[in-house]
């Protein structure tokens, strides 16, 4: 197993704070996190995986450690946090890898692939959504938002950064709970009471309807250059359905899905099983 | 280029000096005299795909190339452009199966396991065992040929296209004549039924390299690992099986392609040797390029200096003008 390397690097002026483990010739894997996370929600999967990937966890800027510039000089959108990993993904010199993209990370990812589709070898996306139909109900009042933003809406978001609305994003859809560390979800808690840590967080909500105005890019960008895809996908998740992992075969020839009986952050229950999956994926282990 | 560099360049195993280096190497359009040293090394690994294992030689960092050599050559043969690319590139020399370092797979009695298909799809595992599902491909004679295959039967996977010296396998048996079978001896000779051909590459190894579809301007080290391949009989056997797939089902799949209309969609580049067959016996087809193009949307290419083994002869041009093309 190789050790984990916890550094950072200036991009645009922004400090990012990123994980690094394994050797730099294997395939590089660049994991994206998600909404209220970090690169910490990869803190299992990443020991498995060490052996046979290069990997490369970044917090996004107003996440984790990374730096969180105010809003008034940084305009916290998906458009922002794509350009500031690309910027990243240029500082640390990664022009060629596979990304595995979550919730927020999967939006920031495949506009990556949009701008450079030709560095994009293999996707893995672990509720990770690109489609409609993987969209519940729950989101038709954010949808009305993003159509006409108003304070009072913005406002009553703010109860999504309660210790207790994280911990049960964690727990959802989770048969025994007594699987899910506490670790994650009191880390994400930790970042989001620091001061001037939920207005970044605001914006992001607001801003989330440009990722569904996407979608259809995205899926030009699929059917062009039909890169192999993981779907991995806990099934319970509330916000995320097993439709939306679905969905990717239709623009996709080259998919696997598996779903796992889990929530919204399957690697808390399933790191081994996703990260055996992921292996698979890729094809047996190289002797050297 | 200091000795002790040139030996780093070869392998690690087997080799322990050479003796001649093209000239060509120290100018490649600036006035460096030699690769630095940091892009010479290689690593050397092998990797397990589903019934067999593959040899590879990895240089550099950055976009991905596959690097697939022919007949009577190993990944040895990209020791001097590999080093150049690697600059810019993840070079990965392959050995495909059958030669070199990399695994004798059994036949069967259509060939099917040495189709250059079969081929290909190996080397799509091995790219994914790599990390990679896009890269693109380069190849001389034999692996020319797996490459045009790995681009038709792979679009999603192949960025760019580089075939050297080699037309598609339908055409080179469609316009074979007399010319074609006295020059192109190992299509006539490797393809026959066992064990006339195995019999005789095995009895004399060293005589492919003696003609111009096996002679080079390397040194004694390099000889001896090639000539290695031909004195291992289930490597020969897998070599003429490699050309009996290329006289029947290779045949079949170029054909297949050609009545589905199914053509290579990546940019493709095409070198050939200047003085060479593919100069002059091809003129009525519009020379190798009239032939490419009835394959591909988007070709360009031209002759180069230092005959079929021009990748191994003068690298430096080779690469300046693969490099073109990449980074068009």
């Amino acid at each position: 197993m190789y050790a984990v390397n916890y550094r950072s690097i200036l991009v645009d002026g922004i400090r990012i704070a990123y994980r690094e483990a394994g050797d730099s010739k294997a395939p590089s894997l660049l994991l994206l996190h998600g909404f209220p996370s970090a690169g910490h929600m990869f803190r299992d999967l990443i020991p498995l995986l060490s052996e046979r990937f290069y990997l490369i966890a970044p917090d996004m800027p107003g996440f984790g450690q990374s730096d969180m510039p105010s809003p008034t000089t940084f305009k916290y959108s998906f458009e922002n946090l794509a350009r500031i990993i690309d910027g990243f993904l240029d500082a640390i010199h990664m022009r060629s890898y596979s990304m595995y993209v979550f919730d927020y990370g999967a939006p920031v990812g495949f506009r990556l692939a949009l701008k450079h589709p030709e560095s994009i070898q293999f996707i893995i996306s672990q509720n990770g959504n690109a489609y409609e139909e993987g969209l519940n109900d729950s989101w038709s009042s954010l949808r009305s938002y993003w159509a006409s933003p108003t304070d009072e809406y913005r406002e009553s978001l703010r109860s999504a950064f309660s210790a207790e609305a994280i911990r049960s994003q964690y727990l959802q859809g989770v048969p025994d709970e007594t699987f899910v560390s506490p670790d994650g979800s009191c880390l994400d808690s930790y970042y989001l009471t620091r001061p001037g840590a939920h207005e970044p967080q605001l914006d992001l909500f607001e801003d989330y309807g440009s990722n569904v105005a996407l979608y259809p890019a995205f899926h030009e960008y699929f059917r062009t250059y039909n890169p192999p895809l993981l779907a991995v996908w806990g099934e319970n998740d509330p916000h995320y359905l097993p439709a939306g992992a679905e969905a990717f075969r239709r623009d996709l020839s080259d998919v696997e899905v598996r779903f796992l009986d889990t929530g919204h952050f399957a690697l808390e229950t399933h790191s081994k099983e996703i990260a055996d999956a992921i292996r698979e994926f890729f094809g047996a282990e190289i002797k050297v | 280029m200091e000795r002790r560099t040139v030996i780093g360049v070869i392998t690690a195993a087997t080799v322990s000096a050479f003796s001649s280096t093209p000239e060509s190497l120290f100018a490649l359009g600036q006035k460096t005299s030699a690769v630095p040293e940091a892009l010479d090394h290689f690593e050397t690994t092998e990797i397990k795909t589903k019934d067999n294992t593959i040899f590879i030689r990895r240089y550099g960092q950055g976009p991905p190339l596959l690097l697939v050599h022919g007949f009577p050559r190993t990944s040895l043969m990209w020791r001097y452009v590999a080093p150049l690319l690697a600059r810019n590139y993840t070079v990965i020399c392959v050995d495909p199966r059958g030669y070199g370092r990399s695994g004798v797979p059994a036949s069967t009695e259509d060939h099917y396991p040495y189709t250059k298909r079969a081929m290909a799809n190996e080397l799509v595992d091995v790219m994914a065992h790599l990390g990679f599902s896009r890269f693109s491909v380069i190849g001389h004679d034999r692996g020319g040929r797996v490459s045009y295959r790995l681009a038709l039967d792979h679009p999603e996977k192949v960025d760019r296209l580089a075939v050297f010296d080699v037309i598609p396998i339908s055409d080179g048996w469609g316009h074979a004549d007399a010319k074609f079978a006295m020059t192109y001896w190992p299509w006539v000779l490797l393809s026959q039924k066992a064990p006339l051909p195995e019999s005789y590459l095995l009895g004399a190894p060293g005589a492919v390299f003696g003609n111009p579809f096996g002679q080079g301007s390397f040194g004694p080290e390099v000889r001896a690992e090639y000539t290695e391949t031909y004195r291992d009989p289930a490597r020969v056997h897998a070599i003429c099986e490699e050309y009996r797939a290329a006289a029947t089902l290779d045949i079949e799949h170029d054909k297949k392609d050609l009545q589905d209309s199914r053509r290579i969609k990546s940019p493709m580049l095409h070198l050939w040797a200047i003085g060479g067959p593919l100069d002059s016996f091809y003129e009525q087809q519009g020379g190798p390029l009239g032939i490419w193009r009835k394959w591909a949307d988007n070709v360009q290419g031209q002759s180069i200096k230092g005959g079929h083994f021009f990748p191994e002869e003068n690298p430096a041009e080779t690469t300046e003008l693969l490099i073109k093309f990449l980074s068009a």
